[in-house]
Protein backbone atom coordinates (compact mmCIF):
# COMPACT_ATOMS: atom_id res chain seq x y z
CA UNK A 1 0.00 0.00 0.00
CA UNK A 2 1.45 3.38 -1.28
CA UNK A 3 0.70 6.79 0.83
CA UNK A 4 2.71 8.82 -1.42
CA UNK A 5 0.49 11.52 -2.68
CA UNK A 6 2.50 11.75 -6.21
CA UNK A 7 1.59 8.07 -6.84
CA UNK A 8 -2.20 8.21 -5.83
CA UNK A 9 -2.49 10.98 -8.31
CA UNK A 10 -0.88 9.41 -10.94
CA UNK A 11 -2.66 6.23 -10.35
CA UNK A 12 -5.95 7.89 -10.59
CA UNK A 13 -5.98 9.92 -13.38
CA UNK A 14 -4.40 7.04 -14.90
CA UNK A 15 -7.84 5.34 -14.17
CA UNK A 16 -10.13 8.26 -15.51
CA UNK A 17 -8.04 9.31 -18.37
CA UNK A 18 -8.75 5.83 -19.95
CA UNK A 19 -12.25 4.92 -18.46
CA UNK A 20 -12.80 8.49 -20.03
CA UNK A 21 -12.11 8.22 -23.58
CA UNK A 22 -13.29 4.53 -23.58
CA UNK A 23 -16.82 5.67 -22.74
CA UNK A 24 -16.28 8.77 -25.33
CA UNK A 25 -15.69 6.27 -27.61
CA UNK A 26 -18.39 3.54 -26.94
CA UNK A 27 -21.05 6.60 -25.96
CA UNK A 28 -19.93 8.23 -29.75
CA UNK A 29 -20.77 4.75 -31.33
CA UNK A 30 -23.98 4.27 -29.40
CA UNK A 31 -25.17 7.93 -30.45
CA UNK A 32 -24.77 7.79 -33.33
CA UNK A 33 -26.47 3.99 -33.91
CA UNK A 34 -29.27 5.18 -31.73
CA UNK A 35 -29.67 8.16 -33.90
CA UNK A 36 -29.33 6.21 -37.10
CA UNK A 37 -31.64 3.23 -36.90
CA UNK A 38 -34.94 4.60 -35.80
CA UNK A 39 -35.91 1.50 -34.29
CA UNK A 40 -33.29 1.02 -32.18
CA UNK A 41 -34.09 4.77 -31.03
CA UNK A 42 -37.31 4.16 -29.99
CA UNK A 43 -37.17 0.67 -27.85
CA UNK A 44 -33.12 1.24 -26.61
CA UNK A 45 -33.46 5.01 -26.09
CA UNK A 46 -35.54 4.89 -22.94
CA UNK A 47 -33.74 1.73 -21.41
CA UNK A 48 -30.42 4.14 -21.64
CA UNK A 49 -31.81 7.32 -20.11
CA UNK A 50 -32.70 4.85 -17.44
CA UNK A 51 -29.54 2.79 -16.96
CA UNK A 52 -28.24 6.57 -16.48
CA UNK A 53 -30.29 6.99 -13.50
CA UNK A 54 -28.55 4.10 -11.94
CA UNK A 55 -25.77 5.32 -9.68
CA UNK A 56 -22.43 4.23 -11.32
CA UNK A 57 -21.07 3.36 -7.98
CA UNK A 58 -23.97 0.83 -7.86
CA UNK A 59 -22.06 -0.82 -11.06
CA UNK A 60 -19.15 -1.90 -8.85
CA UNK A 61 -20.43 -4.92 -7.09
CA UNK A 62 -21.21 -6.26 -10.61
CA UNK A 63 -17.68 -4.89 -11.75
CA UNK A 64 -15.85 -6.74 -8.92
CA UNK A 65 -17.34 -10.10 -9.62
CA UNK A 66 -17.16 -9.82 -13.65
CA UNK A 67 -13.27 -8.62 -13.70
CA UNK A 68 -11.89 -9.53 -9.72
CA UNK A 69 -10.95 -6.51 -7.60
CA UNK A 70 -8.40 -5.11 -9.70
CA UNK A 71 -7.94 -2.21 -12.08
CA UNK A 72 -10.62 -2.71 -14.51
CA UNK A 73 -13.25 -2.95 -12.11
CA UNK A 74 -12.76 0.79 -11.32
CA UNK A 75 -12.39 1.29 -15.07
CA UNK A 76 -15.41 -0.08 -15.86
CA UNK A 77 -17.16 2.10 -13.41
CA UNK A 78 -15.85 5.03 -14.62
CA UNK A 79 -16.68 3.88 -18.44
CA UNK A 80 -20.45 2.61 -17.60
CA UNK A 81 -20.99 6.05 -15.23
CA UNK A 82 -20.25 8.42 -17.94
CA UNK A 83 -20.78 6.38 -21.86
CA UNK A 84 -24.53 6.74 -21.19
CA UNK A 85 -24.59 10.69 -20.38
CA UNK A 86 -22.50 11.05 -23.69
CA UNK A 87 -24.72 8.87 -25.68
CA UNK A 88 -27.92 10.52 -24.89
CA UNK A 89 -25.78 13.87 -25.71
CA UNK A 90 -24.67 12.68 -29.07
CA UNK A 91 -27.85 11.86 -29.95
CA UNK A 92 -29.77 14.75 -29.02
CA UNK A 93 -27.19 16.60 -30.38
CA UNK A 94 -27.81 15.25 -34.14
CA UNK A 95 -31.16 15.21 -33.81
CA UNK A 96 -31.24 19.54 -33.02
CA UNK A 97 -28.78 20.37 -36.00
CA UNK A 98 -31.31 23.04 -37.27
CA UNK A 99 -32.31 21.11 -40.92
CA UNK A 100 -31.76 24.00 -42.73
CA UNK A 101 -28.36 23.67 -42.58
CA UNK A 102 -28.33 20.55 -43.79
CA UNK A 103 -30.96 22.04 -46.86
CA UNK A 104 -28.31 24.64 -47.38
CA UNK A 105 -25.05 21.95 -47.35
CA UNK A 106 -27.30 19.97 -49.70
CA UNK A 107 -27.98 22.43 -52.59
CA UNK A 108 -24.18 23.20 -52.09
CA UNK A 109 -23.57 19.71 -53.68
CA UNK A 110 -22.99 18.10 -49.88
CA UNK A 111 -24.18 14.50 -49.42
CA UNK A 112 -24.00 11.48 -47.13
CA UNK A 113 -20.60 11.76 -44.61
CA UNK A 114 -19.49 15.18 -46.42
CA UNK A 115 -23.04 16.33 -44.74
CA UNK A 116 -22.26 14.86 -41.47
CA UNK A 117 -18.30 16.05 -41.49
CA UNK A 118 -18.60 19.70 -42.61
CA UNK A 119 -22.27 20.31 -41.22
CA UNK A 120 -23.71 17.87 -38.62
CA UNK A 121 -20.58 17.30 -36.50
CA UNK A 122 -19.59 21.51 -35.98
CA UNK A 123 -23.33 21.70 -35.58
CA UNK A 124 -24.02 19.65 -32.64
CA UNK A 125 -20.54 20.87 -31.43
CA UNK A 126 -22.28 22.71 -28.43
CA UNK A 127 -24.70 19.75 -27.19
CA UNK A 128 -21.58 16.80 -27.45
CA UNK A 129 -19.05 19.52 -25.18
CA UNK A 130 -21.99 19.50 -22.86
CA UNK A 131 -22.54 16.02 -22.71
CA UNK A 132 -18.60 14.86 -22.38
CA UNK A 133 -19.27 17.36 -19.60
CA UNK A 134 -21.67 15.76 -17.96
CA UNK A 135 -19.92 12.50 -18.53
CA UNK A 136 -16.66 13.48 -17.00
CA UNK A 137 -18.48 15.28 -13.73
CA UNK A 138 -20.08 10.94 -13.62
CA UNK A 139 -16.39 9.62 -14.37
CA UNK A 140 -15.23 11.37 -11.93
CA UNK A 141 -17.41 10.74 -9.12
CA UNK A 142 -17.39 6.45 -10.20
CA UNK A 143 -13.93 7.01 -9.94
CA UNK A 144 -13.45 8.40 -5.95
CA UNK A 145 -16.83 6.07 -4.97
CA UNK A 146 -14.52 3.18 -6.84
CA UNK A 147 -11.21 4.10 -5.47
CA UNK A 148 -12.80 4.32 -1.35
CA UNK A 149 -14.41 1.41 -1.68
CA UNK A 150 -11.63 -1.01 -3.24
CA UNK A 151 -8.20 0.15 -4.35
CA UNK A 152 -5.14 -0.75 -3.50
CA UNK A 153 -3.48 2.98 -4.36
CA UNK A 154 -5.18 6.48 -5.85
CA UNK A 155 -6.49 9.34 -4.21
CA UNK A 156 -9.60 7.92 -2.98
CA UNK A 157 -7.63 5.23 -1.24
CA UNK A 158 -5.46 7.31 0.33
CA UNK A 159 -8.47 9.04 1.89
CA UNK A 160 -9.83 5.91 3.33
CA UNK A 161 -6.52 5.64 4.97
CA UNK A 162 -6.70 8.84 6.40
CA UNK A 163 -9.92 8.13 7.88
CA UNK A 164 -8.39 5.18 9.13
CA UNK A 165 -5.56 6.92 10.66
CA UNK A 166 -7.80 9.18 11.96
CA UNK A 167 -6.07 11.72 10.31
CA UNK A 168 -8.04 14.55 9.39
CA UNK A 169 -5.53 16.86 7.93
CA UNK A 170 -4.49 13.33 5.62
CA UNK A 171 -7.85 13.99 4.91
CA UNK A 172 -8.44 17.47 4.19
CA UNK A 173 -5.33 17.71 2.25
CA UNK A 174 -6.53 14.96 -0.20
CA UNK A 175 -9.68 16.93 -0.47
CA UNK A 176 -7.90 19.80 -1.77
CA UNK A 177 -6.01 17.75 -3.92
CA UNK A 178 -9.11 16.17 -5.55
CA UNK A 179 -10.64 19.83 -5.60
CA UNK A 180 -7.77 21.15 -7.60
CA UNK A 181 -7.78 18.60 -10.12
CA UNK A 182 -11.35 18.50 -10.80
CA UNK A 183 -10.92 22.49 -11.36
CA UNK A 184 -7.80 22.32 -13.59
CA UNK A 185 -10.02 20.10 -15.54
CA UNK A 186 -12.76 22.12 -15.59
CA UNK A 187 -11.37 25.36 -16.24
CA UNK A 188 -8.54 24.57 -18.44
CA UNK A 189 -9.87 22.31 -20.49
CA UNK A 190 -13.51 22.22 -20.72
CA UNK A 191 -13.46 26.37 -20.07
CA UNK A 192 -11.63 26.50 -22.95
CA UNK A 193 -13.37 24.47 -25.39
CA UNK A 194 -16.48 26.32 -24.02
CA UNK A 195 -14.91 29.52 -24.93
CA UNK A 196 -13.97 29.23 -27.89
CA UNK A 197 -17.67 27.75 -28.73
CA UNK A 198 -18.76 30.72 -27.20
CA UNK A 199 -16.81 33.20 -29.04
CA UNK A 200 -17.92 31.34 -32.27
CA UNK A 201 -21.71 31.21 -31.84
CA UNK A 202 -21.84 34.13 -30.01
CA UNK A 203 -23.68 32.85 -27.23
CA UNK A 204 -25.18 29.13 -27.46
CA UNK B 1 -28.98 26.94 -70.43
CA UNK B 2 -32.36 26.84 -70.28
CA UNK B 3 -34.87 25.64 -67.69
CA UNK B 4 -38.52 24.26 -68.31
CA UNK B 5 -41.24 23.56 -65.78
CA UNK B 6 -43.12 20.97 -67.32
CA UNK B 7 -46.34 20.09 -66.44
CA UNK B 8 -45.81 20.14 -62.48
CA UNK B 9 -48.16 19.20 -59.88
CA UNK B 10 -47.57 18.78 -56.39
CA UNK B 11 -49.57 17.27 -53.41
CA UNK B 12 -49.51 16.74 -50.06
CA UNK B 13 -51.41 14.10 -48.32
CA UNK B 14 -50.94 13.67 -45.18
CA UNK B 15 -53.43 11.79 -42.35
CA UNK B 16 -56.04 14.63 -41.88
CA UNK B 17 -56.00 16.46 -45.55
CA UNK B 18 -54.72 16.74 -49.15
CA UNK B 19 -53.30 19.91 -50.52
CA UNK B 20 -53.18 20.19 -54.40
CA UNK B 21 -50.39 22.94 -54.03
CA UNK B 22 -49.51 22.95 -57.45
CA UNK B 23 -51.58 22.34 -60.27
CA UNK B 24 -49.84 21.82 -63.86
CA UNK B 25 -47.31 24.59 -63.58
CA UNK B 26 -45.57 25.24 -66.89
CA UNK B 27 -42.90 27.99 -67.01
CA UNK B 28 -39.80 28.13 -69.41
CA UNK B 29 -36.98 30.39 -68.17
CA UNK B 30 -33.95 31.26 -70.38
CA UNK B 31 -30.59 32.10 -70.23
CA UNK B 32 -29.61 35.28 -68.21
CA UNK B 33 -33.30 36.21 -67.05
CA UNK B 34 -34.88 37.72 -63.98
CA UNK B 35 -37.86 36.21 -62.96
CA UNK B 36 -40.30 36.92 -59.95
CA UNK B 37 -42.69 34.77 -59.15
CA UNK B 38 -45.48 36.89 -57.17
CA UNK B 39 -48.55 35.32 -54.96
CA UNK B 40 -50.16 35.43 -51.78
CA UNK B 41 -49.12 33.55 -48.58
CA UNK B 42 -49.70 29.71 -49.46
CA UNK B 43 -49.68 29.43 -53.13
CA UNK B 44 -47.01 26.95 -53.39
CA UNK B 45 -44.34 29.21 -54.94
CA UNK B 46 -42.03 28.38 -52.03
CA UNK B 47 -42.85 25.20 -53.02
CA UNK B 48 -42.30 25.52 -56.87
CA UNK B 49 -38.92 26.67 -55.85
CA UNK B 50 -37.92 23.79 -53.35
CA UNK B 51 -39.05 21.65 -56.32
CA UNK B 52 -36.68 23.55 -58.70
CA UNK B 53 -33.95 23.31 -56.06
CA UNK B 54 -34.50 19.45 -56.08
CA UNK B 55 -35.49 19.74 -52.04
CA UNK B 56 -38.72 18.22 -52.81
CA UNK B 57 -40.09 15.69 -55.83
CA UNK B 58 -43.32 16.44 -57.57
CA UNK B 59 -46.43 14.59 -57.75
CA UNK B 60 -45.83 15.01 -61.18
CA UNK B 61 -44.36 16.61 -64.13
CA UNK B 62 -40.96 17.32 -64.49
CA UNK B 63 -37.96 19.91 -64.44
CA UNK B 64 -35.44 19.81 -67.13
CA UNK B 65 -32.13 21.50 -66.44
CA UNK B 66 -29.91 21.90 -70.38
CA UNK B 67 -32.64 19.16 -71.42
CA UNK B 68 -31.46 17.22 -68.67
CA UNK B 69 -34.30 15.69 -65.95
CA UNK B 70 -33.63 17.21 -62.41
CA UNK B 71 -34.14 14.74 -58.80
CA UNK B 72 -31.81 16.23 -56.25
CA UNK B 73 -30.29 19.63 -55.04
CA UNK B 74 -27.06 20.44 -56.54
CA UNK B 75 -24.43 23.33 -56.83
CA UNK B 76 -25.99 24.12 -60.52
CA UNK B 77 -29.23 25.42 -58.79
CA UNK B 78 -27.74 27.64 -56.06
CA UNK B 79 -30.30 28.50 -53.22
CA UNK B 80 -30.73 31.82 -50.96
CA UNK B 81 -33.41 31.01 -48.22
CA UNK B 82 -35.10 33.42 -46.16
CA UNK B 83 -32.50 33.10 -43.01
CA UNK B 84 -29.69 33.44 -44.51
CA UNK B 85 -28.75 29.36 -43.48
CA UNK B 86 -25.40 30.40 -43.05
CA UNK B 87 -22.84 28.15 -40.37
CA UNK B 88 -22.45 29.98 -37.16
CA UNK B 89 -19.12 27.63 -36.67
CA UNK B 90 -17.35 29.54 -39.45
CA UNK B 91 -16.16 32.50 -40.25
CA UNK B 92 -17.83 34.95 -43.23
CA UNK B 93 -14.60 33.62 -45.48
CA UNK B 94 -15.36 29.87 -44.27
CA UNK B 95 -18.99 30.15 -45.17
CA UNK B 96 -18.54 31.67 -48.52
CA UNK B 97 -15.70 29.22 -49.23
CA UNK B 98 -18.04 26.36 -48.17
CA UNK B 99 -19.52 25.29 -51.56
CA UNK B 100 -16.02 25.09 -53.13
CA UNK B 101 -14.61 23.18 -50.82
CA UNK B 102 -17.17 20.90 -50.60
CA UNK B 103 -16.94 20.51 -54.73
CA UNK B 104 -13.13 19.86 -54.09
CA UNK B 105 -11.32 23.64 -55.21
CA UNK B 106 -7.67 24.39 -54.30
CA UNK B 107 -7.17 26.34 -51.22
CA UNK B 108 -5.74 29.62 -52.77
CA UNK B 109 -8.18 29.67 -55.55
CA UNK B 110 -10.92 29.22 -52.99
CA UNK B 111 -9.99 31.96 -50.70
CA UNK B 112 -9.61 34.20 -54.17
CA UNK B 113 -12.95 33.67 -55.94
CA UNK B 114 -14.62 33.98 -52.20
CA UNK B 115 -12.60 37.12 -51.94
CA UNK B 116 -13.83 38.26 -55.43
CA UNK B 117 -17.58 37.91 -54.72
CA UNK B 118 -17.47 39.17 -51.04
CA UNK B 119 -16.13 42.87 -52.55
CA UNK B 120 -18.87 42.65 -54.37
CA UNK B 121 -21.53 42.61 -51.91
CA UNK B 122 -18.93 45.01 -49.99
CA UNK B 123 -18.17 43.02 -46.86
CA UNK B 124 -14.50 42.65 -47.30
CA UNK B 125 -13.45 44.13 -44.04
CA UNK B 126 -15.78 41.58 -42.39
CA UNK B 127 -14.13 38.58 -43.62
CA UNK B 128 -13.28 37.02 -40.89
CA UNK B 129 -16.09 37.97 -38.16
CA UNK B 130 -18.21 35.30 -37.01
CA UNK B 131 -22.30 34.97 -38.09
CA UNK B 132 -23.54 36.47 -35.26
CA UNK B 133 -21.90 39.68 -35.47
CA UNK B 134 -23.51 40.75 -38.44
CA UNK B 135 -27.05 42.15 -38.97
CA UNK B 136 -29.35 40.52 -40.90
CA UNK B 137 -28.76 42.24 -43.67
CA UNK B 138 -24.83 41.65 -43.91
CA UNK B 139 -26.03 37.70 -43.50
CA UNK B 140 -28.25 38.17 -46.73
CA UNK B 141 -25.22 39.54 -48.54
CA UNK B 142 -22.89 36.84 -47.52
CA UNK B 143 -25.53 34.35 -48.48
CA UNK B 144 -25.56 35.97 -52.02
CA UNK B 145 -21.77 35.81 -51.94
CA UNK B 146 -21.49 32.51 -51.30
CA UNK B 147 -24.26 31.47 -53.84
CA UNK B 148 -22.43 33.23 -56.57
CA UNK B 149 -19.20 31.61 -55.85
CA UNK B 150 -21.35 28.25 -56.88
CA UNK B 151 -21.08 29.27 -60.29
CA UNK B 152 -24.41 27.81 -61.10
CA UNK B 153 -26.76 27.54 -63.92
CA UNK B 154 -29.50 29.66 -61.96
CA UNK B 155 -29.60 30.64 -58.61
CA UNK B 156 -32.98 30.49 -56.81
CA UNK B 157 -33.52 33.05 -54.53
CA UNK B 158 -36.65 32.03 -51.92
CA UNK B 159 -37.96 35.59 -50.44
CA UNK B 160 -34.39 36.84 -48.99
CA UNK B 161 -35.58 39.78 -48.06
CA UNK B 162 -38.67 39.49 -46.73
CA UNK B 163 -36.88 39.27 -43.30
CA UNK B 164 -35.06 42.94 -43.43
CA UNK B 165 -36.35 46.33 -42.25
CA UNK B 166 -37.72 48.54 -45.50
CA UNK B 167 -34.34 50.24 -45.49
CA UNK B 168 -32.01 47.47 -45.29
CA UNK B 169 -34.19 45.69 -47.97
CA UNK B 170 -34.52 48.77 -50.54
CA UNK B 171 -30.72 48.81 -50.34
CA UNK B 172 -30.10 44.94 -51.40
CA UNK B 173 -32.89 45.58 -54.27
CA UNK B 174 -30.55 47.91 -55.43
CA UNK B 175 -27.37 45.98 -54.94
CA UNK B 176 -28.83 43.05 -56.57
CA UNK B 177 -30.13 44.77 -59.59
CA UNK B 178 -26.30 46.15 -60.04
CA UNK B 179 -24.60 42.28 -59.43
CA UNK B 180 -27.74 40.74 -62.04
CA UNK B 181 -26.44 43.06 -64.58
CA UNK B 182 -23.01 42.65 -63.99
CA UNK B 183 -23.18 38.87 -63.53
CA UNK B 184 -25.29 38.20 -66.00
CA UNK B 185 -26.78 35.41 -63.73
CA UNK B 186 -30.41 33.79 -64.44
CA UNK B 187 -32.53 34.41 -61.35
CA UNK B 188 -36.03 33.21 -60.33
CA UNK B 189 -36.72 35.18 -57.63
CA UNK B 190 -39.81 34.24 -54.72
CA UNK B 191 -41.76 37.24 -53.30
CA UNK B 192 -45.09 38.83 -52.33
CA UNK B 193 -43.72 42.22 -52.44
CA UNK B 194 -45.28 43.95 -56.02
CA UNK B 195 -42.81 47.00 -55.68
CA UNK B 196 -39.56 44.74 -55.25
CA UNK B 197 -40.75 42.58 -57.74
CA UNK B 198 -41.77 44.78 -60.78
CA UNK B 199 -38.47 46.22 -59.73
CA UNK B 200 -35.91 43.59 -60.30
CA UNK B 201 -37.47 41.52 -62.67
CA UNK B 202 -38.17 40.92 -66.57
CA UNK B 203 -40.84 38.99 -66.45
CA UNK B 204 -43.69 38.82 -63.23
CA UNK B 205 -45.38 35.89 -62.70
CA UNK B 206 -48.23 35.68 -60.73
CA UNK B 207 -49.64 32.78 -59.04
CA UNK B 208 -52.94 31.85 -57.47
CA UNK B 209 -53.46 30.35 -54.58
CA UNK B 210 -54.89 26.48 -53.86
CA UNK B 211 -54.14 25.23 -56.36
CA UNK B 212 -51.14 26.95 -57.38
CA UNK B 213 -51.71 27.96 -60.92
CA UNK B 214 -49.54 30.39 -62.88
CA UNK B 215 -52.54 33.17 -63.43
CA UNK B 216 -50.93 36.06 -65.19
CA UNK B 217 -47.69 36.70 -66.68
CA UNK B 218 -46.24 40.41 -66.88
CA UNK B 219 -43.30 41.52 -68.93
CA UNK B 220 -42.00 44.70 -67.87
CA UNK B 221 -40.59 46.18 -70.24
CA UNK B 222 -39.04 49.25 -68.22
CA UNK B 223 -35.95 50.80 -68.79
CA UNK B 224 -33.09 49.76 -66.30
CA UNK B 225 -31.49 50.98 -63.61
CA UNK B 226 -34.80 50.57 -62.05
CA UNK B 227 -35.83 52.81 -59.10
CA UNK B 228 -38.35 52.39 -57.00
CA UNK B 229 -39.76 55.81 -56.76
CA UNK B 230 -40.21 55.98 -60.57
CA UNK B 231 -43.74 56.40 -61.75
CA UNK B 232 -43.27 54.19 -64.59
CA UNK B 233 -42.68 51.62 -61.85
CA UNK B 234 -45.77 53.05 -59.86
CA UNK B 235 -47.31 52.24 -62.96
CA UNK B 236 -46.89 48.87 -63.67
CA UNK B 237 -47.20 47.72 -60.17
CA UNK B 238 -50.40 49.16 -60.08
CA UNK B 239 -51.12 47.33 -62.85
CA UNK B 240 -50.05 43.94 -61.31
CA UNK B 241 -51.57 44.50 -58.06
CA UNK B 242 -54.94 44.92 -59.27
CA UNK B 243 -54.59 40.99 -60.98
CA UNK B 244 -52.69 39.94 -57.59
CA UNK B 245 -55.25 41.62 -55.58
CA UNK B 246 -58.04 38.86 -56.42
CA UNK B 247 -55.84 36.27 -54.96
CA UNK B 248 -54.79 37.74 -51.76
CA UNK B 249 -58.80 38.16 -51.58
CA UNK B 250 -59.35 34.43 -52.10
CA UNK B 251 -56.78 33.53 -49.60
CA UNK B 252 -58.02 36.32 -46.90
CA UNK B 253 -61.36 34.97 -46.89
CA UNK B 254 -60.53 31.36 -46.31
CA UNK B 255 -59.04 32.38 -43.48
CA UNK B 256 -61.62 35.21 -42.18
CA UNK B 257 -65.48 34.79 -42.80
CA UNK B 258 -66.50 34.56 -46.01
CA UNK B 259 -68.11 37.55 -46.47
CA UNK B 260 -64.81 39.77 -45.75
CA UNK B 261 -63.83 42.48 -48.88
CA UNK B 262 -61.09 43.93 -49.12
CA UNK B 263 -62.04 47.34 -50.17
CA UNK B 264 -64.94 47.51 -47.97
CA UNK B 265 -63.84 46.11 -44.56
CA UNK B 266 -60.74 48.36 -44.76
CA UNK B 267 -60.53 50.87 -42.37
CA UNK B 268 -59.24 53.51 -44.42
CA UNK B 269 -63.07 52.69 -46.41
CA UNK B 270 -65.17 55.31 -44.71
CA UNK B 271 -68.54 55.52 -46.69
CA UNK B 272 -69.02 59.17 -44.87
CA UNK B 273 -66.83 61.05 -46.37
CA UNK B 274 -66.71 59.40 -49.96
CA UNK B 275 -68.76 61.84 -52.36
CA UNK B 276 -68.50 59.60 -55.19
CA UNK B 277 -65.55 59.97 -57.36
CA UNK B 278 -62.74 59.11 -54.80
CA UNK B 279 -63.25 62.92 -53.73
Amino acid sequence: MDNTLGIAVLASLKRIVIGYLVSIIIGLIVGIIIYKIKYLDENLGPLILGLQTLPSICWLPFAILWYGLNESAIIFVITIGSTFAVAIAVDSGIKNVNPLYIKAARTMGANGFGIFRNVIIPASLPNLISGFKQGWSFAWRALMAGEMLSASKGLGQVLMVGRDLADISQVVSVMIVIIVLGLIVDKLIFGRIERNLREKWGLI
Amino acid sequence: MSLVVENVSKKFITKHKKTHTLENVDLYVENGEFICILGPSGCGKSTLLNIIAGLEKTTSGKILLNSKDITKPGPDRAVMFQEAALFPWLRVIDNVEFGMKIAGIDKKFRRQKALKYLSMVHLTNFQNSYIHELSGGMRQRVALARALTLDSDILLMDEPFAALDSQTKHILQLELQKIWWETKKTIIFITHNVEEAVMLADRVIVMTANPGRIKKEFKIQLARPRVLESIDLTYVVKEVMENLKEEVEKVAKAEYDPDWNLEKDSILSDSDTDMGSNL
